[in-house]
Order: structure tokens, then sequence, then C-alpha cells
């Protein structure tokens, strides 16, 4: 009995230390949309843009974005002054709107015209439709849970390095 | 104190995706990643509560592979001679229920703790040749062996994860029941397979492979390590089994599995001397023989998955062995069900 009434003393302890965890993002942004922008922040980590990429070692890594106000603000809290890569590069969220030069680009839209080129951009593409066929990355949805298919060719063709930890997660096209 | 120490440092590390702040995201792995569920409607909550029951018949007998029937086993004085084989008190059909409360704790996208509290109801129908013994049944229940386990998944692919889960389970199910026997006048200590914990100090031990997808499949190995001897002087055989199950969905709400798993469990060490009798032949049921427990079966099992919600889910499964090779003569499982719900909160 002492042994039982022990146990129930202990088990009422950890669940109320357990009760202390209730501090939410207070983001009015989508979980799905979350996701998708730490994963954006993942992706700079392993892939290596060629050196012609940037004017200096200094340069930042631009991710585009072309999604609401709110997702860039999100992905802009996520990556804060934080650098990535041997070169310890500094990453920067830009409106696809008024950028300049990528490395990595998001699209949500359907009816995306890109105003820059795309020589050294990495474009990732929301789940869905594959409504534009230049992406490297796509994600998708499996079983509710996000994931990624990578086309392997197209990194090749812009001489963009993924690491194999990467490729390792990817769904490969 | 310094375990106690540990525990609460392991749990305060907030890094499930719900109560995250953006710079804790940041930190999060594609491993960690990969296990948040993305649908807009899903719980953001740790907490799993779980409550499932199960119901298990164990009915004819089984030597080795050879079938028995009760009477076969039953020992009838002047007709046969006695012998370690048959026994003056045959146990015809036990049925076992489990009702299981679980709550389970997220600490992370990869790892989870988790509590489960077992509740058993066992009966025993039985023949003999004792007078006013002839035709009798023994219940008990009461609290089961109290588990508790963490679980650790992670990826190798976009569609593979594994599983590793490790527990400790705690002797707090009694192995002191009593019921009145035809041994002795009154109540006596019952066999092994009426008690409700197994006394020792057990470490269950699990590992699952899962490839998801439409079509999806899981082979798992576990293991119930059993330590020590208890008070009463013997310790149950430690379990092992290999799983393997595919699954596919019917509908968007509902998936259908069948499996196969192979279970080897060992006899008991040791041995409860009050169970004896005072004879050449010592044990006067199957039962109480501590060899007489364990062996190898085959098992067939097939159910569904249904999806109520988005954070309640609802599962069926019905388990048919389809060979066994026990130690006996021993009561052969019949069949099994088992019924669960599950609600993140």
């Amino acid at each position: 009995m002492k042994k039982i009434r022990r146990l129930i003393v202990s088990f009422g302890s950890v669940v109320l230390l357990m009760a202390t965890f209730t501090v939410r993002s207070d983001s009015s942004l989508e979980r799905g949309d979350q996701l998708k922008a730490v994963y954006l922040f993942n992706f700079t980590k392993y892939i290596r843009w060629p050196d012609s990429s940037f004017e200096s070692k200094s340069e930042k890594i631009s991710i585009c974005v072309d999604a609401p106000a709110v997702f860039r603000e999100f992905l802009g809290e996520i990556i804060n002054n934080k650098r990535v890569g041997k070169a310890q590069q500094l990453l920067e969220v830009v409106s696809l709107d008024v950028a300049v030069d990528c490395e990595l680009i998001y699209l949500v839209k359907r009816d995306n015209k890109l105003p820059i080129t795309l020589n050294n951009s990495v474009i990732v593409t929301d789940s869905g439709d594959n409504y534009f066929p230049e992406n490297e990355i796509k994600f998708y949805i499996l079983d509710k849970k996000l994931r990624f298919e990578i086309d392997l060719d197209k990194f090749k063709k812009k001489n963009i390095t993924v690491s194999s930890e990467l490729l390792k997660l990817a769904k490969i096209k | 104190m310094k375990s106690f120490k540990y525990i609460a440092s392991f749990l305060f590390c907030s890094q499930c995706f719900a109560q995250s702040t953006p710079s804790e995201l940041a930190e999060m792995s594609f491993d960690e990643l990969f296990f948040i569920d993305s649908s807009p409607s899903a719980s953001t909550s740790p907490w799993t509560l779980g409550y499932a029951y199960k119901f298990a018949e164990y009915k004819g007998y089984l030597d080795g592979d050879s079938s028995l029937s009760n009477d076969e086993v039953l020992w009838e004085p002047g007709n046969e001679p006695r012998t370690s084989d048959n026994f003056p008190v045959v146990p015809t059909v036990i049925t076992q229920e489990v009702h299981t409360v679980s709550l389970a704790y997220d600490i992370s996208p990869q790892w989870q703790v988790s509590l489960l509290v077992p509740y058993i109801r066992q009966e025993t129908d039985h023949i003999s040749i004792v007078g006013n013994y002839e035709t009798f049944v023994i219940e008990t229940d009461g609290l089961g062996d109290i588990t508790t386990q963490a679980t650790y998944r992670w990826n190798t692919g976009s569609s593979e994860t594994w599983a590793i889960g490790f527990g400790l389970r705690l002797p707090t199910g009694s192995i002191d029941e009593e019921g009145d026997t035809p041994r002795a006048p009154g109540d006596q200590e019952l066999p092994y397979a009426m008690q409700l914990g197994s006394g020792s100090y057990d470490f269950p031990l699990d590992v699952r492979y899962k490839l998801s997808g439409k079509h999806q499949i899981t082979l798992g190995a576990s293991a119930n390590i059993r330590t020590g001897t208890n008070d009463r002087g013997y310790r149950l055989g430690n379990n092992y089994k290999l799983t393997s199950q595919y699954s596919t969905a019917v509908s968007q709400k509902v998936d259908v599995f069948g499996g196969l798993s192979l279970v080897y469990s060992d006899s008991i060490h040791g041995q409860d001397d009050a169970l004896l009798i005072d004879s050449p032949f010592p044990y006067p049921a199957s039962i109480t023989n501590p060899d007489l427990y364990g062996g190898k079966k085959v098992n067939l099992n097939i159910g569904l998955l249904w999806e109520a919600t988005s954070d309640f889910y609802l599962k069926l499964d019905i388990n048919k062995p389809v060979y066994q090779y026990l130690n006996g003569p021993q009561p052969k499982e019949n069949w099994t069900g088992a019924f669960s719900l599950t609600k993140k909160l």
C-alpha cells in the first residue's frame, strides 16, 4: 500500500511539473506555414552555392519570399541574425517583389513571374499543384507530415551542391 | 535526488513545436520537424490520453503442438496412473480482461514519455476429481504492473521512420492473490496465471521500423526482460516478439491492417512453494507447474484504425494464434481482441 501511495505522489509531482509547459507561440501563422518557414531556414544549412554567387564572402544569403507579410515576418524571426555555412554568411529575408539577387526563392502563388535571374537560385515551391516546373525543391504532405522532394539534376545544372544529409531525408525526383 | 534532477532537466527541454518561440524552432532539426503534424486542425498539445481494453481467452490444451482434451489432462484415479502430464485439477477456460489507461507526454517531436496503468480481471473455470469441487470458478481482479516508458523516433528517409522504446515495469500488481481451491479448506495462494503482477522489476524494450506511404509497412522487435526473484521465490519468463504489419487506407478516415507476429516466452524460473501439495506429484494443476509456462506462437492479426477527428483515434485489433508450440500440457491461447481510444488533449 505504501508503495502505491509513493507512486501516486511521484506521478502527481511529474504531472504538476509537466503542466508548467503551457507557453504557446503567439504567431498567427498556421502550423503548416510555420513548419515551411523552419524548413526554409534549415535548407540554407545544407545547400552550398558556388562562390561566384557572392561578390564577397561577407555577402548575405538571401531568402526571397513570395508569400504574405506574416510569413516573411515569421521567417525573419526564425533566421534572426543567424549565420550558416563554412563562410558563416548572414541570412536575410527579402520580399520577392523587391529582390535583386536570391539564393533561395520560396513561391506560393500560382502566377509567379520572377523578377530576377535564376542562375544561382534554388526555387522552393509550396505543396499542391506543380505549377512552377523549374523548382528544385517541392514541399508535399505524407501522412499529415511535411516532406520535400528534390530535383537533383536541376541542382547539378546550376552547380549548387546539396549535402548528403539533406538528400537522405528527401524524396529524390 | 540526482536522478530526479536529471529527469527534471530532461523534461524542461522545451522543444515541442506547439510551445516554442521562433528562435527555439530555428534550433529544430529535420529529424524533429519530420514528426510534426502539419494539418491546421491538429492538436498542439503535448499530452495524449489513451484507454485500451484487451480480452484474451485460453481454452483447450497443447503439449508441444499436440492438442489434448480436458479429459486427457484430467487424472482419473483407477483408470490411469498419475503422471507428470495429468492432474487432479484442470482449468478449462481462462479469460483475462485488461483495462489500461495511458498518459503520454511529447518532450520533443522525437522523445515521448508515457505512463500505463492497467486494471486486470481474470476468471478461470475448472473441473476436478475432488469432492465438492467437481466444477468451480476462481476470479481475481485489481491493479496490474504499472509501466513507465520513453520512446525515441528518428528518420532515415522521407518516408522511413525508426523508433526505439525502453521502459520500466513496476511490481505494483499483486502476487498474493488467494482463492478457494480444492488444495485445502478456505482460501489458498493462487497459481501464477491468476496473479495480477510479476512481482519483479521488468524492462520492456522495443524497436520499430515504419515505411510510410499509400501502403504502409511496419516491422518490430520487442522484449520484456524480467529481473531478480520476487517475494514468492520465482521470476516469470522473459518474452520476445517479432512483428510485421501491412496497412492501407480504405477511406480518408479509415486504415485497415493485418500482420503476423512470432512470440517466444520462457518458462517460469523458481517456484512458489505454497502452490505445491505433499505428494510424489506435487503439482495439483498444470498452471501450478512453473515449467509448464512459455513456448512459441505465430499470431495473425487484423484490425482497423479510425481517425474520428484529427486528434481522436479508435483502433480495433483481433489476434488469433495460427501455430503454437507450448511447454505443456498448457492451456492454449484461443484468441485475443483489443480496442483502444487515443485522444490528444
